[in-house]
């Protein structure tokens, strides 16, 4: 790693590296704030608690004091130094937690997990990815001096918001849910689906909220495809409850 | 119409939604039929979702 700024990773290029930054001005940068807090929690819920076990060494818990402070120093430093910074915050936190949990695997046999602290770590790490996904960007976004300021050319249909929320949440109380599976086999069965069902239902909540509005008054009736899939979805539905009802 | 396509596409998210929610409680019941089943209505309603929100220019 070089001591001057470096170029700012496509993910961090609207807002350029800037020197001198003081930590005030650091924790209101775009995500900054957001991305310690996520990685604090999933570091509280799913790494203290393993050095902290009864196989907990010295060793194990400077490392997950290590992975703290990578947590916290690498958001701190994406706003002069991207590429650092997110070595630190995503590459040295996983590194770290990786080690304090392959060495305190004790502390994690599926016996003694509690299925709602692995429910909550599960979201804890989803939304830990997620805060280092993108720029959390909450204000308008300021203009150059004498520059236009760039204007979205279409707005969101209504509801949009909602609509794309409804996907998001029950993705993730899938996700949640899954670890109140008890069965070995279905609970691994359970979490892959979980996962494939999370990422379908947000994936098509997302084109739903914006596909909405899209068709002319010309489009207006269903197509050919559309009824197709509708009749195939009719045709399982009604043949999976009379399957059910003959199984009895 | 076009109002009428929109909360159709969205009540079929609900739809699958729920449904793959009760298949992983099925699942969780030992009852692999029933979660199979409701896995496939909801994929399919996600599927229906999808398509009946596509120009029709574009289909085949």
């Amino acid at each position: 790693m070089s001591d001057q700024p470096e170029r700012a990773s496509p993910s961090t290029q609207a807002q350029p590296p800037v020197e001198g930054l003081d930590l005030r001005r650091r924790l209101a940068e775009p995500g900054v704030v957001q991305r310690i807090v996520a990685a604090s929690f999933a570091w509280l819920v799913t790494i203290l608690p393993v050095a902290y076990s009864r196989a907990g060494t010295g060793a194990l818990k400077l490392i997950a004091f290590l992975a703290l402070g990578s947590a916290l120093a690498g958001p701190l430093l994406v706003p002069t130094r991207p590429r650092l910074g997110r070595h630190l915050g995503i590459s040295g936190f996983l590194v770290a937690a990786g080690i304090v949990w392959t060495a305190g695997s004790a502390a994690l046999e599926p016996t003694r997990l509690d299925s709602l602290r692995g429910g909550i770590g599960a979201v804890a790490w989803g939304v830990y990815a997620f805060s280092w996904g993108e720029p959390w960007r909450f204000g308008a976004p300021s203009a150059e001096p004498g520059g236009a300021l760039l204007r979205a050319r279409a707005a969101l249909p209504p509801l949009a918001v909602p609509i794309a929320g409804i996907g998001i949440v029950a993705g993730l109380l899938l996700l949640g849910g899954a670890w109140w599976l008890r069965d070995g086999t279905r609970a691994l069965i359970g979490h892959a689906a979980a996962v494939g069902m999370a990422t379908a239902l947000v994936t098509v909540a997302a084109s739903v909220a914006i596909d909405r509005g899209k068709r002319g008054s010309a489009q207006s009736a269903i197509g050919p495809r559309a009824a197709r899939a509708l009749m195939l979805l009719a045709l399982v539905a009604v043949l999976g409850v009379v399957a059910i009802v003959v199984r009895r | 119409m076009s109002r009428a396509v929109d909360a159709l596409a969205i009540l079929l998210l609900v739809m699958a939604s729920s449904s793959f929610g009760f298949g992983l409680y099925a699942l969780g019941h030992q009852e692999d039929f029933r979660a199979l089943y409701l896995l496939a209505v909801g994929a399919l309603a996600l599927r229906a979702s999808t398509e009946i929100l596509r120009p029709r220019s574009g289909s085949g």
